[in-house]
């Protein structure tokens, strides 16, 4: 279009159909990213629990549920872009329809003003002369008159008609001019009003603009933690290394449960299962077939790894690796050893435990602390001032409870797959912290079942504290505590937990 | 006994899981889509004084969307690796169980 005047103003620039394609795709990808989460949603809420547990469904839903807010704050981005592009791209579309309207409003006008403005201009030349005219009829008609001809009167007549036709010619030229200069007046008024709306309607745009701005800038898109440190958060899922071998904290427990059980049936000692548990853990690390692999087994002929130890063993659900909410692998590392130190028949199930991780825990604590209770602690036992019996001496090891719980989950505990207390906690703090969880769940709950279904006595109390008391075995901050008590009410261990 | 061997519970959540990993395999792919298409639209915001923050937005996705696809991949590949575990476990029980029913 070419305008034949600069009309001083411009309609507001921009596209707003990219801009509304740009909204589209962002409510596009917001509803993937939706897509995205609930499928990632449905996959938790589809294998958990008796479909699928254990360390590797454990990590699974933890890197799910990070990955899932992920996906949904960027949907949440996405749909906030989305909002803040329709709106800027649809006002944009209506004020530059409008901007466009009025620019050419302006065009239309100071083309007709300028025509308006040359009628004027002619109107005004017409007064001029119509003036001019006027004068000098009046001249004439003042001139002496010389009688002769028609006669004076007549001349005299015929003076004062020129006068009247001159007086009329200016007038009529005037009154042109007046109109002339009244459509001047009033198409420079539309100019300027016109000038003025295209003004405004540019300001509303820059108005929306900065409105636009001000909402996309801040959208953040946070990648998922994956991207950060995929290693950490898919190491227990890795498809790109052995499994177990991967995983030092799935597979000792593994081979120390299977060791012990191994030694147990076959009355080996220490020195076999140890080199049981390295041969295992070998095996892992070498992807090697668990069948292939030889045990020591003087008193059979042979037969793969889990010949003659799976007879032992309730194979009943797929928690073969481990499982549990506080620290499942790490703990039926330590009930292996345990057993393979105390050889009991209780021990021994706890560290064949493996489908029952937590349980194998518990059970080895028990185990140790009836082993304490048996060896006779009977000063501590009666102490009206240990009543928890911290300091009750664990035959295995010849720590008490207290530095176990301490060596253990202590701040400065190195143990894996065991829930931290935070930094700076105290013997004093830990036994405050006791208090307060068995003050809060004093009815607490019964000590689960053996994996063989046997029943254990004492009591698990859990309760959330109101504030953080250290650091779940995932390394999450966390304000719940479980401490677990045998039958005699003599505390077994204590640790934060992850909220129940 | 024999019959408690025959499909175990691993095999039953291998095949799941591997179904699982088969709905995950759509994330990368439909990221990556998105991905190629934020060039276009890094410029809606052209001749106007949104631009610069308009730019800045799709940069920002320019540079999170391949992330995103990658957690898609690793979530993906997770599961299989999850599956293929339960899978050589199953194996590894069901070898075990054959080994213990075969008469001595």
């Amino acid at each position: 279009v070419t305008i034949p005047v600069d009309p001083g103003v411009s309609a507001p620039t921009g596209d707003p159909d990219s801009l509304l394609a740009a909204a589209s795709w962002h409510e596009n990808l917001s509803g993937f990213f939706e897509n995205t989460a609930t499928t990632l949603q449905y996959t938790v809420g589809s294998l958990s629990g008796a479909n699928w547990s254990g360390e590797a469904a454990s990590s699974y839903q933890d890197l799910t549920g990070l990955v899932v807010g992920h996906f949904r704050l960027a949907a949440t981005t996405a749909s906030d872009a989305a909002a803040a592009l329709r709106r800027y791209g649809a006002k944009l579309a209506a004020l530059q329809h409008e901007g466009v309207a009025a620019v050419k409003q302006v065009v239309h006008w100071m083309t007709v003003l300028n025509a308006d403005q040359k009628t004027l201009e002619k109107a005004q030349a017409d007064v001029k002369t119509a003036q001019n005219a006027y004068t000098d009829a009046q001249a004439a008609a003042n001139a002496p008159i010389t009688a002769h001809g028609p006669g004076i009167v007549a001349i005299a007549n015929a003076r004062a008609h020129q006068v009247s036709q001159a007086q009329t010619a200016l007038q009529t030229a005037q009154t042109a001019e007046r109109t002339a200069q009244k459509a001047v007046n009033d198409d420079e008024h539309q100019v300027h009003a016109w000038q003025a709306k295209a003004r405004l309607i540019w300001h509303e745009a820059q108005n929306e603009a900065a409105l636009a701005t001000g909402n996309l800038e801040p959208l953040e898109v946070p990648p998922p933690p994956l991207a950060g440190a995929p290693v950490t958060f898919t190491d227990t899922l890795a498809d790109d290394a052995p499994f177990l071998a991967a995983n030092p904290q799935l597979s000792a427990p593994l081979a120390h449960a299977i060791a012990a059980a191994n030694a147990k049936k076959n009355h080996l000692g220490n020195s076999d299962e140890n080199h049981d548990v390295q041969t295992i853990l070998n095996a892992l690390n070498s992807g090697t077939n668990l069948n292939d692999v030889k045990l020591s087994a003087p008193h059979h002929g042979g037969g793969g790894l889990l010949n003659g130890i799976l007879s032992g063993i309730a194979v009943t659900g797929t928690e073969i690796l481990g499982g549990g909410p506080e620290d499942p692998a790490a703990d039926a590392a330590s009930a292996a050893e345990v057993a393979a130190i105390e050889g009991t028949s209780e021990t021994v199930a706890a560290a064949t435990a493996g489908a029952d991780a937590t349980d194998a825990a518990i059970e080895a604590d028990a185990a140790a602390a009836g082993a304490e209770g048996a060896a006779g602690s009977a000063g501590d036992l009666a102490s009206g001032e240990d009543p928890l019996g911290y300091d009750n001496v664990r035959p295995n090891d010849g720590k008490s409870a207290l530095e176990h719980i301490l060596e253990r989950h202590g701040p400065e505990s190195t143990a894996k797959g065991a829930g931290k207390y935070a930094d700076g906690t105290t013997t004093g703090d830990v036994k405050q912290l006791v208090n307060e969880t068995i003050e809060k769940d004093p009815e607490g709950e019964p000590n689960t079942p053996a994996p063989d279904g046997t029943p254990r006595e004492g009591t698990r109390y859990n309760a959330d504290l109101g504030r953080i008391v250290g650091k779940t075995s995932k390394g999450v901050p966390t304000s719940w505590m479980r401490v677990i008590v045998d039958g005699n009410g003599k505390i077994i261990s204590a640790y934060p937990i992850p909220p129940q | 006994m024999a019959d408690a061997w025959t499909v175990s519970q691993i095999e039953v959540v291998t095949a799941a899981i591997e179904d699982m990993a088969g709905r995950l395999s759509a994330i990368a792919p439909g990221t990556r889509e998105f991905h190629g298409q934020v060039s276009t639209h890094a410029t809606a915001a052209a001749n106007t004084s949104a631009h610069e923050a308009m730019s800045g937005l799709m940069a920002r996705w320019a540079t999170a969307l391949p992330q995103f696809a990658e957690a898609g991949e690793r979530l993906q590949a997770a599961m299989h690796g999850a599956a293929r575990a339960y899978a050589k476990s199953d194996a590894a029980v069901a070898a075990a169980a054959d080994t213990r029913e075969r008469p001595s």
